[in-house]
């Protein structure tokens, strides 16, 4: 029962996020002389009002899809080869790729954090809000970091032998009954 | 834990140090370095972990998630350096720390890429544009390399299980011997496992159990019917679900037990091969009534007679 959780958490951690790196995780507004607004996702950059970009120098963004979408699948694969020969490799997989995917996400909000910054000013010049990508991406971390623990074999209890209570008696074989059968 | 595996161990957890020390280094020091000349004018980025000085962009601060990994793979060489109860904890801390580690410098290492891209395409005509990829983000990556593998070094990898091949190894020496020893026919290979029905009828079974302990039997042989080699035969041959008669002992007859009550092993095989035969009785405790002591051994009275009538011990 743990272990199908567990499965299922981890195949719905890695749904969540490929939906979560094509979905944006921030937007920008740029209060210029005419009005920009801008989508940045995992693989690009869409802007939503303004002047369409003629060249594609604004449209590459950071890929941070290509490092979510590898550990995507090796959470697949994880959950692939959960019974086998591999067992063991799937679940170090399972417990690692979802701290993994921390690492990113929490990179990506540190990016964002930093550009929000700006909405800070009196008068901002660009205003920067979450997308919905970045908490589908956070709740994935969760949903994955569940999933792997619950993969895990559970540890089971010590048992200790009881320690052996009062006088020790060694029984010496006893010479006297043999001589009375004599 | 045997000596290869806790020289792995060490080795592993001397490779999360180096690890930890190599991503604070990469935490520290410039992850990438520009510098714009334009006519009449230069300016200069170095981007840390920590941000950026120069002109250009303000970069985020990655150091808290660097820092974290380095952290956790420092406690986890720690932990598992000892043979200590905490050693499973500092194994799953070098999974963690190796794995955060993993996801926060490639998001890094993509982000400085980017930024590089950026102002390659920025640059005016006229301008030269001089960018380094600097030692931390080096560091960052050999850190990982390196911390991924002591990450490996230190679990506890499941040793070879040597327990089948030896038991695989003893059936085949049994195999041989059956096949080498056996008189009459080469039996096939089910037939080992057969379960046996060796008869054993009243009276043997009597004398059986009044010839335990004196040393000076009469000769098993003459005890046991000439035909039971023949009988025993033909009973290994039934069907395994067939009743039982009401005078046979069922007898389980693996493989590798020294057989040592009839004449003619009933497989052939050798019973010395598994070691030194048992004695049928120690003399002690004393199995049968009658005077047993070993000072009575010389005395011929004392020993344990077939006379129903009048038992040894009770006169």
């Amino acid at each position: 029962m743990r272990r199908n959780i567990g499965v299922f958490a981890l195949v719905a951690g890695a749904v969540l996020v490929l939906v979560g790196s094509l979905l944006p995780v921030y937007r920008q507004s740029y209060r210029l002389a005419e009005r920009l607004e801008f989508e940045v996702t995992a693989w690009n950059v869409r802007t939503i009002t303004g002047p369409q970009p003629d060249t594609d120098e604004f449209r590459s963004s950071v890929q941070y899809g290509v490092p979510l979408v590898v550990a995507a699948g090796l959470l697949v694969l994880a959950v692939l080869f959960l019974r086998g020969r591999f067992a063991v490799v799937a679940r170090f997989l399972a417990a690692g790729v979802p701290l993994m995917l921390i690492g990113v996400v929490w990179t990506v909000f540190q990016v964002f954090l930093r550009l929000a910054e700006g909405n800070r000013r009196v008068d901002p010049i660009t205003v920067t809000t979450p997308g919905l990508g970045l908490w589908i991406l956070a709740v994935a971390c969760a949903v994955a970091l569940a999933g792997g623990i619950l993969v895990q074999p559970a540890p089971e209890p010590v048992v200790r032998a009881p320690e052996p209570e009062g006088p020790v008696v060694y029984r010496l074989p006893d010479a006297e009954e043999q001589e009375h059968v004599t | 834990m045997n000596p290869a595996g806790m020289n792995r161990r060490l080795i592993g957890a001397v490779a999360l140090a180096l690890s930890a020390v190599a991503t604070i280094g990469g935490v520290l020091l410039p992850l990438y370095r520009e510098t714009r000349t334009f006519p009449g004018q230069n300016s200069s980025l170095v981007v840390t972990a920590f941000g950026s000085t120069g002109a250009g962009a303000s970069t985020p601060g990655f150091a808290v998630p660097l820092v974290l990994a380095a952290l956790l793979l420092l406690v986890a060489a720690g932990l598992v350096f000892r043979d200590s109860p905490s050693t499973p904890l500092g194994r799953m801390a070098a999974i963690a720390g190796a794995a955060v580690l993993l996801g926060a410098a490639w998001s890094v290492y993509l982000f400085i890429t980017n930024l590089s891209a950026l102002a390659l395409a920025a640059v005016p005509p006229g301008g030269t544009l001089v960018q380094t990829l600097d030692v931390g983000l080096v560091l960052l990556g050999g850190g990982w390399v390196v911390g991924t593998v002591g990450a490996v070094l230190v679990q506890d990898l499941p040793e070879p299980d040597t327990t089948q091949d030896e038991l695989r190894e003893r059936a085949e020496r049994v195999r041989e011997t059956v096949r080498t020893s056996e008189r009459f026919r080469a039996p096939r290979r089910e037939e080992s496992v057969v379960p046996e029905r060796i008869p054993v009828p009243q009276e043997a079974r009597a004398a059986d159990l009044t010839r335990k302990t004196p040393p000076a039997d009469p000769p098993r042989e003459e005890a046991v019917p000439s035909s039971g080699g023949k009988r025993r035969r033909r009973h290994a041959l039934r069907e395994r679900d067939e009743e039982p008669e009401n005078d046979e002992a069922i007898i389980y007859q693996l493989p590798d037990v020294a057989v040592d009550d009839v004449a003619t092993p009933p497989l052939g095989f050798p019973p010395a091969e598994f070691g030194p035969q048992e004695p049928e009785s120690y003399g002690f405790p004393p199995e049968e009534f009658g005077p047993q002591g070993p000072e009575d051994e010389p005395q011929p009275t004392t020993r344990v007679t077939l006379d129903p009538i009048d038992p040894p011990g009770r006169s």
